[in-house]
């Protein structure tokens, strides 16, 4: 963590500093970024834009930082999250774990998806990976793919970064190029990219269908969690779902509309293996889970335990 | 994946809980409208006017005042039909407009429509309630108390009054009618008066009088005429008698020279026929060997001699004048017992004249009264008759003169004191009104703009179902749910939420407090606001 980032977080803490969800500034990646188009035949492959990318380095799981996003919960209750993104993983393991038998098909491609913006569709699918990465045996690549607001990459620090769109532009780039790894060894982030106008259109071409299959065979032993953009809103979140095999529907608790979820799960191939997940959830008393709502306490970024109570 | 458990008790909480999370999101919403309602609401309690009562008791006489009405049905029994009625009766009649029109109602009405219209809420607003011992109560609800009280004395007014004129009407017909009555039976009166005495007058000598009864009158006026008949034959027997003695048409004593004959001549005549009689008489008893009848029969030979001499040598005796103005008068005639005898006959001629007379006039008397066998008694019954009518009539005539003094004297008591209908309480209207209950208002609109805003809130979740728990994800999708993520907040979100709620909670607070404020100025505030909008009084 840089000393900027130690001063910005004791002015938040001191309260004097109100802060928006601006980010920091990117994390010191090995990415030297030159607009220098003059530099020709550089071994080094270039990004769509003429940037030239060396391979990435490592990016840092900031989890101080994920945690006052709200992306990662907070240290208390560390435990208890990690404890309900292991029961979302289960399932989907097995469903991974069981793919020589013909059952579910690119079952490693898991793509968390949602009806709506806004509903924790990111948030999942970086608590998700995590836990994934925490498994042994199992490497996890996290896709941006929401590449119109790629908030995956911006949580990372990655939004400089190129990534998909990037990969799906230039032929001559290759994901392990553009993969960023992260100091878990066993996850590692495909960035959003370079942004692009007609990005939607790309997603839904024929390039990223051999570019999925393309990931799914060189990378069968890796789960790809994809973060997507948003089903009743883009058109390639459905094409995505087409080619993953298994999706995870992020519906936001006492918000999304049911015929939003339903008019979205219409949109999916029912053929897929398609999981329901009930996000930002309250408790009610009398369920079986533990549980709590708990959120951030001003002063000292301590939780706030208020409800113990149980989980619906 | 069923987490519902048997007990429906827990259920039905959970799903109450469940409802609730999903209308909570809508909270904003049901406040503002909240508000809406209970401003408004309060503006309008401020707004109402006062609303005054009138009420009046009255005793009705039902059973005559709705009679009338009924035209022959019967009056019901039961109270509230009573109540029914007597509430047609007083309002459905013109009365009520002419009590309208009276207290200046229909100054408030622009056009005939609109003063239709204004009656009928007239009609509903008057109030008839009670019946039991023929006791109303009148009541008229208005924002203008003189007004209220004014229509409700109006309305008792002429109601009043128009019962006392069917009153009067009444008791002048039924005048009318015993006036009428006692006319025509004083005529008749008259009729048989008149009657009676040309009937008396008629009939003047066959009236009962000191007579008595008619057959009594004939009974006796036939015994007189027998008795009198017997005393004429008895005289004219003895006149006869008498007459022969004198006349001598008797040969008792000799030969004699008719016509001749001395009054001595005749005289011997007539003792010698008593002494002939004397001697029958005694023959029948005795012998001739009998002294007794050889004495008579001497007699009578010295009489017959006595006879023969006078005969043949008539004495010169005075003659006076006796039949046919001429008397001779002989020694017969100074004979005493031939004056006697003559005396006799003189009184009984006489008698017998008298007798003839009363013998023909009781004979016509008698013929008379037989003539009259057929008519006195039927006069007798035409006059029992007349007298009987004259009676009737007259017991009638008392009688209705009597009615008409009663009349009278009910109808002087009548107008002083009302039978059919007397108002016990006059119309009263207590200052303080009896609507609008401003508190009671106040309240009400509190909560009906909680129950408003919680109405919305319920509204607008229904229009908008969400997902608040797994089951339900379950239930309505019907896709495996994997699980469910708590709730995290970040600094700055939690911050907002606390604002939010802060926010919320402020204007939960806040309403309350204008609550309190607007009951608090209830007293000062009501005119004030009105006087400010310059409201009208409601109708």
């Amino acid at each position: 963590m840089s000393i900027i980032e130690k001063a910005l977080q004791k002015l938040q803490d001191a309260g004097r500093v109100t802060p928006a969800i601006r980010l920091p500034p990117p994390p010191e990646i090995d990415v030297e970024v030159t607009r220098d188009e003059e530099i020709q035949g550089s071994s080094q492959p270039r990004s769509s834009d003429g940037r030239a990318v060396t391979r990435p380095g490592r990016v840092a799981i900031d989890l101080v930082r994920m945690r006052s996003l709200g992306v990662v919960a907070p240290e208390a209750f560390a435990a208890h999250a990690e404890d309900e993104y292991r029961r979302l993983k289960w399932p989907l393991l097995n469903n991974v774990m069981r793919q020589d038998s013909v059952e579910v098909p690119g079952a490693n491609l898991i793509m968390v998806a949602s009806s709506l913006p806004g509903e924790g569709k990111t948030t999942t699918a970086v608590n998700l990976a995590m836990s994934f990465a925490r498994e042994r045996d199992c490497t996890v690549l996290l896709v941006d793919a929401d590449v119109a607001k790629p908030h995956l990459s911006e949580i990372f620090g990655l939004q400089s970064q190129a990534g998909l769109i990037d990969v799906l532009l230039d032929d001559q780039l290759d994901v392990s190029d553009v993969l960023v790894r992260t100091d878990n060894d066993a996850l590692r982030i495909l960035a959003a990219g370079s942004p692009y106008r007609s990005a939607p259109e790309l997603l839904a071409s024929n390039r990223m269908k051999m570019l999925i299959r393309e990931l799914a065979e060189r990378y069968s032993d890796r789960i790809m969690v994809f973060d997507s953009p948003p089903l009743l809103e883009t058109n390639e979140a459905q094409v995505l779902a087409g080619l993953v095999g298994q999706i995870v529907l992020v519906v936001q608790a006492d918000k999304t509309p049911q015929p939003a979820v339903l008019e979205a799960v219409g949109l999916l191939d029912t053929t897929k293996a398609i999981n329901l997940v009930l996000n930002q959830g309250r408790t009610l008393p009398g369920s079986h889970y533990h549980g709590g709502y708990y959120g951030y306490n001003k002063t000292d970024g301590k939780s706030d335990r208020r409800y113990p109570g149980n989980w619906t | 994946m069923n987490l519902n458990s048997a007990n429906p008790i827990y259920e039905l909480c959970r799903a109450a809980l469940i409802q609730l999370r999903g209308l909570w999101r809508y909270r904003v919403h049901g406040l503002a409208f909240a508000w809406i309602l209970c401003v408004g609401g309060w503006t309008t309690v401020y707004l109402l006017s006062d609303v005054y009562e009138a009420r009046a008791r009255v005793y009705v006489d039902t059973d005559s005042v709705l009679k009338p009405l009924l035209g022959g049905m019967a009056v019901p029994t039961d109270v509230i039909g009573q109540v029914r009625l007597m509430t047609e009766a007083l309002l459905s009649g013109p009365q009520l407009e002419e009590a309208a029109r009276e207290t200046g109602l229909h100054l408030r009405a622009q056009s005939p429509r609109e003063f239709e219209a204004l009656l009928n809420a007239l009609r509903l607003k008057i109030s008839i309630e009670g019946g039991r011992d023929n006791l109303y109560t009148i009541s008229y609800v208005d924002s203008d108390r003189a007004f209220a009280q004014r229509l409700v004395q109006t309305l008792l007014d002429s109601f009043m009054e128009e019962t006392l004129d069917e009153n009067r009407e009444d008791s002048t017909n039924a005048e009318r009618f015993l006036d009428q009555q006692i006319a025509s039976y004083a005529q008749r009166l008259d009729d048989a008066e008149s009657q009676l005495a040309e009937f008396k007058k008629a009939n003047v000598g066959l009236m009962p009088g000191n007579r008595g009864d008619y057959y009594t009158r004939l009974q006796n006026a036939m015994r007189d005429l027998e008795e009198t008949r017997a005393a004429y034959r008895i005289a004219r027997n003895r006149r006869d008698v008498l007459q022969q003695q004198l006349e001598g048409e008797r040969p008792t004593w000799g030969i004699m020279q008719r016509g001749q004959a001395s009054a001595a001549e005749r005289q011997l005549q007539s003792q010698l026929e008593s002494y002939q009689q004397q001697l029958d008489v005694l023959l029948l008893q005795y012998t001739e060997m009998h002294p007794d009848v050889m004495a008579i029969r001497e007699v009578m030979a010295d009489l017959e001699n006595r006879l023969a001499e006078q005969r043949r040598n008539p004495t010169s005796a005075p003659q006076l004048q006796f039949d046919e103005g001429v008397v001779t008068l002989n020694s017969l005639d100074l004979n005493p017992v031939y004056q006697r005898t003559k005396i006799a006959l003189k009184d009984t001629e006489v008698e017998l004249v008298a007798l003839q007379g009363k013998l023909a006039k009781e004979k016509a008397d008698v013929d008379e009264l037989q003539r009259m066998v057929n008519v006195i008694p039927e006069i007798e019954a035409q006059l029992a008759a007349l007298n009987r009518d004259y009676d009737v009539n007259r017991s009638q005539h008392t009688a209705l003169l009597k009615k008409l003094e009663i009349l009278r004297l009910s109808q002087d008591m009548g107008e002083s004191d009302n039978d059919k209908f007397r108002i016990i309480d006059p119309p009263n209207v207590p200052l303080k009104p009896v609507a609008p209950d401003r508190r009671l208002l106040l309240v009400t609109v509190l909560v009906a703009g909680l129950i408003g805003g919680f109405g919305l809130m319920f509204f607008l979740h229904q229009l908008n179902p969400i997902f608040s728990t797994r089951q339900q994800l379950w239930d309505v999708v019907g896709l495996p749910v994997l699980g469910a993520i708590s709730l995290m907040r970040t600094a700055t979100q939690q911050l907002t939420f606390r604002k939010q709620s802060t926010m919320f909670g402020a204007g939960v607070v806040m309403l309350l407090l204008f609550y309190g404020l607007a009951l608090m100025f209830l007293e000062t505030g009501v005119p004030w606001v009105q006087s400010a909008l310059a409201a009208e009084p409601a109708l």
